[in-house]
């Protein structure tokens, strides 16, 4: 069959608006399919709001199912050991949730995609994220330029403070460039011992030793860190650390305004009781005042000395390598860091309680203005001064646990802060290298 | 004949898959949860694996590292220290207690020591060891509350090399006497009365008895109870896991722990599986050593 001239054209336009229609359609085309979201299953509440993240998500995109997978665990580290064991039993999640603690950890071991190709292809889409997210807190996803994460939230370590106990002992409230010499005065005249059986009931300060995010602000404040800048060798023999130990041992046994280990059960509520000062935590706490209608405290940056330096650790979502469906995990991810979804960060949708972290949005954190404590600003406010992240080289889980074995050997008074710093700094050779 | 022969033949056969059948699931469960896993954990101590990456073959590297770790040695130590302090205990108590037990008394009383002691063991490791962080708490503890009517500063049990062994050993005794109590008292209720009622005649006093008839008699059970309380206390993990988290420093910390460690928390699933390859070798030779000595002093 011979074709005409005119039924060539017709054909090949049909052909052509086939082709042009199909491409457009496919470049309009919403992601579909499965993603796996691996989160840290944390709080009693942790599932929930993910579940009604999702279902807000699934209003925008229909077609995408999010498969949730909560991890239970006491700290990141656990999260991130169930989430290892998780991928190991043959699982293969899209995103995660993960915390500077495991970003190193991840990204080493070629598990995380480096997010700069996606960032610039939705660059003006993102413009507005990046504008109002610090700096500071995507530096911390930020390895050899790539960008591995989305930071959500975050969390800096400041002095909670008693305000009816500083009243009572007619103490002023520690000012925004406080040191730790007026931090051991005012922790020395808030210890107590009220029932008069010799032993103090009455605490100026609580939270030495613990998780390394308990440990290192007081590192920091000297102006120095646990391990050297490029994660190549520790330095625990650096005199800024070995006084920093010394300091978080005389704490309990020469000024005796600490407790020592085991002394407490619940530093929160000994706080909202009067029983303890004050004590060093994120934003974390405030949940638990407000259910317990305590509103009589505030906080205030960490002391330094002399130099303040604030301690930060951030956490946001990624995508794995091995991500089957890469353009529905960068929608869920783009969503997942919104300020949409960074509002519930402020409060609690049902019980309107302040909760956990921080929000990276600095405009979304401004609506921490609405609970105590009054310094609020103190929390996102720090990103401006002095900060450093949390040390976290590829092996941080060993790193936490060798230092954290020595320190709680030191606060037992049980070993010297040079022979345990000298030990840890021999055991963290292994562990603390780039050979 | 040859007929009958063949049928004999045939019904032992239908006998013999009879019994097969039956042992069946024993033996499969045998194999995939203790054969199994102890063949994969020997083959992944020849790797390298970190859980999230593909394995590397490394040989016998790992056992090469057990010898050249500078903890193994103390943590070994402070598991063997362990055993020495929770094994005769549990065995002399769980044995008294079995002894105060096995006298006249009304049934209704002594099953209501016997459920007494044994109700610990039914409940789980992890959930006593919480229970007793409460009671061995420095400033709020029961523990030290009643020791201070007696005079006795503030102990504090789970944050001192000298008393968190001691506080893993009470937690753990607590907890698993009743079991000891339960076999020796079983062990002593099956020895025949006679023997007693001769020894009565003959004039011998309790104590005698209790040296001459009890203790040969009960040596199987204190055999059995020997073997399985050294294997457990080798293997020793949510007391101390719990209680003191293995400090201060590795005061407290287990073998056990020690793999779980590297494991589960540094990712060095091919270290952690030599770890319990010497530990299984260990547990054999101790057994070895109990049995070969059972000879000696175990009268069947």
């Amino acid at each position: 069959m011979k074709l005409t001239s005119a039924t060539k054209v017709l054909f090949l336009s049909i052909c052509l608006i086939i082709m042009v229609t199909g491409a457009v359609g496919a470049q309009d085309a919403a992601p579909t399919g499965d993603i796996t979201f691996v989160f840290w299953d944390n709080t009693t509440e942790t599932r929930a709001g993910w579940e009604a993240h999702v279902a807000r998500f699934n209003e925008k995109f229909p077609d995408i199912h999010v498969n949730l997978i909560g991890v239970p665990g006491i700290a990141w580290s656990d999260y991130l050991n169930g989430t290892a064991t998780l991928i190991a039993g043959g699982e293969q999640p899209d995103i995660i949730w993960v915390a500077t603690e495991g970003v190193r950890f991840l990204v080493d071991l070629g598990l995380m995609m480096p997010l700069n190709d996606l960032v610039e292809q939705n660059a003006e889409e993102l413009q507005p994220y990046f504008d109002d997210t610090a700096s500071t807190l995507l530096d911390g996803f930020r390895i050899d330029d790539s960008l591995y994460f989305l930071p959500y939230s975050w969390n800096n370590m400041v002095i909670y403070y008693n305000k009816n106990m500083f009243d009572a002992a007619g103490l002023d409230y520690p000012a925004a460039d406080w040191t730790r010499d007026d931090f051991v005065a005012a922790a020395t005249a808030l210890t107590a011992d009220t029932d008069g059986d010799g032993q103090n009931d009455q605490y100026g300060f609580s939270g030495s030793g613990g998780p390394m995010f308990f440990t290192l602000p007081w590192v920091f404040a000297n102006g120095t860190d646990i391990v050297t800048d490029d994660f190549c060798a520790p330095n625990l023999l650096d005199p800024g650390v070995i006084d920093a130990v010394q300091f978080m041992h005389d704490m309990i046994y020469e000024y005796k305004f600490a407790p020592a280990p085991g002394t407490l059960t619940n530093t929160e509520i000994q706080f909202i009781n009067g029983e303890v000062a004050m004590f060093g935590a994120g934003r974390w706490p405030t949940g638990t005042m407000y259910r317990e209608g305590f509103e009589d405290f505030d906080i205030q940056l960490w002391p330094g000395n002399p130099e303040q330096t604030t301690e930060f650790g951030v956490d946001g979502f990624g995508i794995f390598q091995s991500s089957q469906n890469v353009p529905a995990s960068w929608e869920f991810l783009k969503y997942m860091s919104s300020q949409e979804v960074q509002q519930g960060l402020v409060a609690s949708v049902d019980s309107g309680s302040p909760l956990g972290n921080i929000p990276a949005s600095r405009t979304v954190a401004e609506g921490l203005s609405a609970f105590p404590p009054a310094n609020y600003g103190a929390f996102y406010g720090s990103l401006d001064g002095n900060v450093r992240p949390v040390t976290a080289p590829p092996r941080f889980n060993e790193m936490e646990s060798i230092v954290a074995r020595y320190i709680d050997q030191v606060l037992a008074d049980e070993m010297t802060v040079e022979d345990a710093m000298n030990a840890a700094q021999t055991e963290l050779m292994s562990v603390i290298s780039c050979n | 004949m040859a007929e009958k022969v063949l049928t004999v033949k045939a019904m032992k056969r239908r006998e013999m898959w009879t019994a097969y059948a039956f042992i069946a699931p024993t033996f499969i469960g045998f194999f995939i949860f203790i054969i199994g896993p102890m063949l994969i954990s020997f083959a992944i101590s020849l790797f390298d694996w970190n859980l999230l990456t593909p394995p590397k073959y490394i040989g016998l590297g790992n056992f090469e590292q057990l010898f050249r770790d500078p903890r193994i040695g103390s943590v070994y130590l402070t598991t063997f220290k362990l055993a020495i302090m929770i094994v005769p205990t549990n065995m002399v108590l769980g044995m008294v207690l079995a002894v105060l037990l096995d006298r006249n008394m009304p049934g209704l009383v002594r099953n209501f020591f016997k459920a007494s002691y044994f109700f610990p063991f039914v409940v789980s490791a992890v959930a006593v060891s919480i229970i007793w962080t409460f009671m061995f708490h420095r400033d709020l503890g029961p523990v030290n509350y009643y020791l201070g009517l007696l005079g006795i500063e503030r102990i504090p049990w789970l944050n001192s090399s000298t008393y968190s062994p001691i506080a893993v050993m009470i937690a753990d005794v607590w907890r698993n006497v009743g079991f000891y109590v339960l076999v020796f008292l079983g062990g002593m209720q099956a020895i025949p009365r006679d023997f007693y009622e001769a020894a009565e005649v003959d004039g011998a006093s309790a104590w005698r008895q209790f040296r001459h008839i009890t203790l040969p008699l009960l040596s199987p059970t204190i055999l059995f109870l020997g073997v399985i309380s050294v294997i457990g206390a080798l293997q020793i993990f949510e007391q101390p896991q719990i209680l003191t988290n293995g400090g201060p420093g590795d005061a407290t910390r287990t073998i056990v722990m020690y793999l779980y460690e590297h494991g589960f928390k540094f990712f060095d699933m091919g270290y952690a599986s030599a770890i319990a390859i010497s530990l299984f070798a260990i547990i054999l030779v101790f057994t070895g050593l109990q049995l070969r000595l059972s000879r000696r002093w175990v009268f069947y």
